[in-house]
């Protein structure tokens, strides 16, 4: 196995958050499903069951595809939060628990780069968490439909349109373009946190929220901009959502739902702005921003005393 | 006798004070070198400049590399062991073994599971379940398994009991140690080493005050035991230490002649820890 790959594992077995977390997610996530299948009256959008048996009647089955791809697609929500946060607090200790235990002097013993194992832990964070979250993300839709299916089943005749394959290309589809666009587009917030984790003297979480506070009242009152905050705000998913479905991505994806209809988009394709994204400036300016400070991160682990 | 470790002038400061100052050494394959000197005087520096952690003024050179620019062409060839705490407490056995056998081009992994044989270390115990004299015996099994020409050893046995510091020891001379491997050990615990070392390497304050074989040092050091009546005689052969015992007077003699020294009374081979404590005062008053 290639030495990269070892960093990886190592990481894994460390910080055993990358698996724990999504998995908690989903239990949640599918545990709240079955829950709410069995509690709720209502199956969604605030409608009882006539009124949905009734939209059920009036809509395509184009329509009702996509309907179905776009309630389940919602499950990437939590799981989106919940890699932020596990990103956050994984990244700020990877450099800096090292230091704290002084193990850092046994990893040094090995020949292994400073190089490989700042990216090794950049890895971890913006591809690894991302992606045992799609796999909590699918799982988790899989459980949710279930329980939709059964509960639909029980009152109306949509079950069909949950199980199709066009529904699950939709849903897959989406859920990859999530994945692979917030990866991107979390770099910088992670190459950020692991810069404070190869410097900070001592509390990197500290560090990590103070600087970044510091720094926005600062240029309140010396410019009395915001841009910082602008920013910062972009890389939450909100922004992220902005940038990858345009301009509707805060506003519904274009879904609309009116009484015997829903204004929506043909398909969930059509919402998805791959090139467009690939086109925003704050991509590649994030992109950047998180190299120079991985940069940074390397050298304060390759060329400041680790021990003292 | 190939050179492995040239040492030139080598400076570090931290803010005001010196911790290296000037020091210059060299260690040749083979030895084992005792690098001692009181808390403060710079070993850990110098083990640190060795291993390419630290950089220093002066010039350096380990395996014919600058350990400071091609740390990790060094890290292949040098293995190093810190004092006991640095092995990770999360890390289980069997991962600590895959990993390194994983990223170690020089790992042989039959070696590190024959020494681990010996011992009582499960595989499936965290770093945190072992007991310190334990996780000395892991580190020493991964380390022992490395096949370097250069093993660095700083505090090896720091709060060990006895027992397992000689195990440490016994392992390290039976199971790793042949004309092809040399040691570097920095340690407070000198009589331990007395049978082990080779060369001894002393420092204090930033500066090599003896570098020497422990043959020469056999040759060149006295330790003279005499009574009262005997003493002014003694101190005008100008020893480097005198200090007294029980109603006798000990002194310890640099490049003395011995048979001048019998004539006053009994001679002995000083130890390590008296032939440190005579240097050390010595230079210091």
């Amino acid at each position: 196995m290639n030495r990269f790959l070892w960093l990886i594992r190592r990481e894994i077995w460390e910080a055993r958050v990358v698996w724990i977390a999504p998995a908690i997610c989903a239990a949640i996530v599918i545990g709240g499903a079955i829950f709410a299948g069995i509690w709720s009256h209502h199956i969604a959008f605030g409608m009882d069951s006539a009124e949905l048996s009734d939209l059920n009647s009036q809509l395509t089955p184009q329509k009702l595809d996509a309907l179905a791809s776009m309630s389940l697609a919602a499950v990437t929500v939590p799981f989106l939060i919940m890699v932020m946060f596990t990103q956050f607090f994984y990244s700020i200790d990877a450099l800096f628990g090292e230091r704290r235990d002084r193990s850092v002097l046994f990893w040094k013993s090995l020949p292994v780069s400073d190089a490989q194992t700042v990216l090794s832990k950049l890895t971890v964070a913006t591809v690894v968490m991302p992606a045992a979250a799609t796999a909590g993300i699918f799982i988790s839709q899989i459980g949710v439909c279930a329980a939709a299916a059964i509960k639909l089943a029980w009152i109306t005749g949509m079950q069909a349109h949950l199980w199709s394959p066009v529904v699950w290309l939709n849903v897959l589809s989406l859920d990859a373009y999530i994945m692979v666009t917030s990866m991107l587009w979390y770099v910088p917030m992670v190459a950020f946190y692991l810069l404070v984790s190869a410097l900070a003297p001592r509390s990197p979480f500290g560090f990590a929220v103070l600087v970044p506070l510091g720094a926005m009242l600062l240029e309140k009152i010396v410019f009395g901009t915001r841009l910082l905050a602008t920013m910062l705000f972009l890389r939450s998913p909100v922004g992220l959502f902005a940038h990858i479905f345009g301009p509707q991505g805060t506003h519904g994806l274009g879904f609309v739902f009116k009484k015997n209809d829903v204004d929506m988009p043909v398909s969930l394709f059509s919402i998805m702005k791959p090139l467009e994204f690939l086109a925003t400036p704050e991509l590649w300016v994030g992109l950047v921003i998180g190299a120079v400070f991985i940069a940074g991160a390397v050298w304060a682990r390759r060329y400041r005393d680790q021990t003292n | 006798m190939a050179t492995l470790i040239e040492a030139k002038d080598l400076t570090k400061t931290y803010g005001a004070t010196r911790a290296l100052d000037g020091a210059s050494f060299t260690v040749g394959s083979g030895r084992i070198v005792g690098l001692i000197g009181p808390n403060g005087a710079g070993k850990t520096t110098a083990l640190k400049a060795v291993l390419g952690l630290a950089r220093c003024e002066g010039s350096l050179s380990v395996l014919g590399l600058d350990p400071y620019k091609d740390r990790n062409e060094l890290a292949k060839r040098v293995s190093f062991i810190a004092d006991v705490a640095v092995l990770p407490r999360w890390l289980k056995v069997h991962q600590a073994i895959d990993f390194v056998a994983g990223v170690h081009p020089h790992f042989r992994r039959d070696r590190c599971e024959q020494f681990l044989a010996r011992t009582s270390i499960k595989r499936t115990s965290r770093v945190r379940e072992l007991s310190k004299g334990m996780i000395t015996q892991l580190h020493l099994a991964l380390v022992m398994a490395i096949d370097a020409k250069l093993l660095v050893l700083d505090e090896p046995t720091l709060g060990l009991d006895i027992l397992s510091r000689k195990a440490f020891y016994d392992s390290l001379l039976s199971d790793y140690m042949d004309a092809e491997r040399t040691i570097l050990v920095t340690t407070h615990q000198v009589e331990e080493l007395e049978n082990i070392l080779t060369d001894l390497l002393f420092i204090d304050r930033g500066r090599v005050v003896l570098d020497s074989t422990m043959d020469d040092v056999a040759l060149k050091y006295h330790q003279l035991v005499t009574g009262p009546a005997e003493a002014d005689a003694a101190r005008a052969l100008k020893p480097l230490s005198e200090r007294q015992l029980l109603g006798r007077h000990v002194f310890l003699y640099e490049g003395a002649d011995a048979e001048a020294l019998d004539q006053l009374g009994e001679v002995r081979q000083p130890s390590i820890a008296d032939l440190f404590v005579a240097k050390i005062q010595g230079g210091a008053a």
